[in-house]
């Protein structure tokens, strides 16, 4: 009867140390594979975050393009056909990126991901749709305002 | 170089640096219009292909970003600050209207004709800050 219960003792022992083998040497397989995880999870935000800001120094930069187009002198019938193109094409470009802040920020600002970054690059695809609005202004609207061209006149000979 | 100010752009800029999130404006204007060569100001977007006396809008950062109307006249080595907005925040607007464009550049020209009242601006230290100060100037005082 002891020996019995000795052989018994022994089997669940066994058992449990086949157990608790297992689920160790599974939890420090998962455990690396989790932190290999995150690193990668980590990695492909920090490959986004740059992605939008490298976006964002593009816009800032065409930008910055489009505005010095209001300071050319001497613009004929040809110039304004071709900056009313630049106009039409600026605004099929703030289309496609106000798609891609959408996409970004329904998937990734409500979870907390790259929330800064993604409100500058919407800041800088503002200020693309404002220098198209000014680029109409300028070429286009504000020539056709006779008090606008009355006051330049009266200025000019000031 | 004189810097000066019309009516709507003291009375706007007034009203924003009374509002919290816009405390960084003073500093912003003064760190870009002053202590500056007039030709180093003639950029941002130019509304009325004017070489001369071009009336610009120009973006400033700060937080949010500002908008500020000036009309320069290189000759005189001088610049009418005219209005100001922010994009964002309580008082922030995207653009102002072709109207309001208009609208504001017919009263720098009464400004410059002497038509109307309008401000030197001056800086002035006040506890270690530079501060604007606007200095009335009227048909009499001029």
């Amino acid at each position: 009867m002891t020996m019995l219960t000795c052989e018994s003792n022994i089997d669940k022992i066994s058992q449990t140390f086949e157990k608790v083998r297992s689920l160790s040497y599974n939890e420090k397989r998962n455990f690396i594979s989790t932190e290999e995880s995150i690193n990668a999870l980590l990695d492909t935000i920090n490959e986004l975050k740059q992605s939008v800001n490298s976006k964002k120094q593009t816009i800032d930069s065409f930008v910055g393009i489009l505005e010095q187009i209001t300071w050319l002198n001497d613009l004929d019938e040809t110039c304004l056909i071709k900056i009313n193109e630049i106009i039409s094409l600026s605004r099929d470009f703030h289309a496609t990126l106000i798609r891609y802040y959408n996409s970004l920020a329904e998937n990734l600002i409500a979870k907390g991901i790259a929330r800064r970054e993604i409100q500058n690059f919407k800041l800088s695809i503002d200020d693309l749709k404002e220098i198209i609005e000014d680029l109409e202004s300028v070429f286009f609207y504000l020539p056709k305002m006779p008090d606008f061209q009355e006051t330049s006149r009266i200025l000019s000979i000031i | 170089m004189f810097i000066y100010s019309t009516e709507e752009f003291k009375n706007e800029f007034e009203k924003l640096i009374k509002n919290n999130s816009y405390r960084d404006l003073e500093k912003e204007i003064i760190e870009y219009f002053f202590d500056k060569n007039i030709q180093d100001l003639c950029s941002g977007t130019r509304l009325n292909n004017s070489n001369d006396a071009p009336y610009i809008k120009k973006r400033l950062n700060g937080k949010g970003g500002y908008r500020v109307y000036f009309y320069l006249i290189l000759k005189d080595d001088c610049l009418y600050l005219m209005f100001v907005h922010p994009k964002t925040g309580s008082e922030g607007s995207d653009n102002i209207s072709n109207e309001s464009k208009a609208l504001l550049y017919k009263k720098v020209l009464e400004c410059v004709k002497r038509n109307t009242p309008f401000y030197k601006i001056e800086l002035q230290v006040f506890e270690n800050i530079q501060k604007l100060k606007f200095i009335l100037i009227t048909q009499e005082s001029d």
